[in-house]
């Protein structure tokens, strides 16, 4: 009787029609996973539930990709300089030709020595001697400053100072002085002067990449004599590195070669991205 | 900006540049083309100008005057390279109440050429180490080497003190 009772009992409880339905999701511990490139730390803040901290160094990341951050060691360029034999085919009387060192210091601070030989011949028009400048060398030591330091270090807008020093020879020929009064011609040499230089230059140039990690590049330089050697018979003309003793500006046409020094910079630099100033 | 507006644009600056460089030359000389002493006149303590003043170099091929009966305030004295004696003779008129008189003198200078190149605009010339300066005093009170190194430079080298016979 019992039995017949909770049989009746259960058969009323399940009637379809009275039935509704609650889903339920499986709950699962799958997270989607984050950009390709993100910071380890960005994503290590998010899991720990720092979404602030996350969310700026999320924007720091791309503040950095978006703006490359060159290593201390950047690249190393040699170069030479050609614009004074250059202008000497066109008629300058003297010449200064130099090799460059540069490193290149996070694509900004950009220490530099040149080494070279200048080199000068002139006879000028309606006076009365040749002056010649023996090949001697000079030295500049200085350094640059990129203010492209985002871009590609191919691409490069700079400032630069450098102090330079030079020892050289000269000769004075066929020099021919006439004295009208007394009536006298007289012709003389003046040889085996010798002097010294020290000056200072201050400037801007501009570099860019021709093919593969061959540059070219310009730079004029506003430059002036700090000291320079005199002897009872002549007052040097030409400085090799300087230029004419008179003279108040420089220029350097160069052809540069650059070699990475980062691995990663490697690609940096092999991006040919274009500057964005 | 694509690479090869990059190149276009510094051969463009570079052009621009050689033109200014090109138009910046310099090629005057602002000292003497020669260094020549420069001999100023003093009558008493101040620079004046002396008329009835000839002067002529001792020994001057054809007897070349300097000066002849001129009113001269100061004067360049060329020296000889050959040598290292010039002289030079300083005549004077001069007044004395109604009496007209000539007073003549002679200025040596002893000194040691110096072959000198200046500058590619002045070119080479001799400069004078002055050793020494004597002089007669008929009309003449005193020289004065003001350097002993005669160059180019337009400053006076002596001073000649005339008497005054006023």
């Amino acid at each position: 009787m019992v039995l017949c009772l909770f049989f009746a009992f259960s058969g009323m409880a399940q009637e379809p029609d009275k039935r509704h339905v609650t889903p339920v999701k499986p709950e699962t511990n799958r997270v989607q996973p984050p950009p390709k490139g993100t910071d380890e730390k960005v994503i290590q803040q998010y899991i720990s539930g720092d979404s602030t901290a996350a969310i700026q160094e999320a924007r720091k990341d791309s503040l950095r990709r978006a703006y490359k951050r060159y290593p201390r060691l950047t690249d190393f360029t040699v170069g030479i300089n050609l614009a004074d034999p250059l202008f000497m085919a066109f008629g300058q009387s003297y010449a200064s030709a130099d090799v460059s060192a540069t490193l290149n210091m996070w694509n900004r601070l950009q220490p530099t020595i040149e080494l070279g030989l200048g080199w000068a011949k002139s006879t000028p028009d309606d006076m009365n001697f040749i002056y010649r400048g023996k090949p001697s060398p000079y030295v500049k030591v200085g350094a640059n400053y990129n203010f492209l330091f985002k871009n590609s270090p191919y691409y490069q807008v700079y400032a630069g100072i450098r102090l330079g020093y030079s020892t050289f020879g000269y000769d004075i020929d066929e020099a021919r002085y006439i004295n009208s009064y007394w009536q006298e011609d007289k012709e003389f040499s003046i040889k085996g002067e010798h002097s010294h230089a020290l000056w200072g230059e201050a400037g801007i140039g501009l570099k860019v990449k021709l093919w593969d990690r061959l540059s070219m590049g310009w730079m004029i330089r506003y430059h002036g004599i700090f000291n320079y050697g005199k002897s009872d018979h002549s007052r040097p003309w030409f400085i090799p590195g300087y230029g004419p003793r008179n003279s108040s500006l420089g220029f350097s046409l160069g052809f540069y070669y650059t070699l990475p020094l980062h691995r990663d910079n490697g690609r940096a630099i092999n991006n040919d991205t274009t500057p964005t100033p | 900006m694509t690479r090869l507006t990059h190149i276009a644009s510094l051969f463009s600056l570079l052009v621009v540049l050689l033109l200014g460089t090109a138009s910046c030359g310099d090629n005057s000389c602002y000292d003497n083309g020669n260094s020549l002493p420069l001999a100023t006149f003093y009558v008493g303590n101040s620079q004046q100008t002396v008329s009835g003043l000839t002067i002529m170099g001792i020994g001057v091929p054809g007897d070349s005057l300097l000066a002849d009966s001129s009113s001269l305030k100061e004067i360049y004295l060329p020296l000889r390279t050959s040598v290292t004696t010039t002289a030079y003779k300083v005549s004077r008129w001069i007044t004395i109440g109604d009496t007209k008189a000539q007073t003549i003198d002679t200025i040596t200078f002893d000194y040691q050429p110096i072959e000198f190149f200046h500058s590619i605009e002045c070119g080479t010339m001799f400069n004078f180490d002055i050793k020494r300066l004597t002089y007669t005093t008929n009309g003449i009170d005193s020289v004065v080497l003001l350097t002993p190194l005669v160059t180019n430079s337009p400053t006076p080298a002596l001073r000649i003190h005339f008497t005054n016979f006023n």
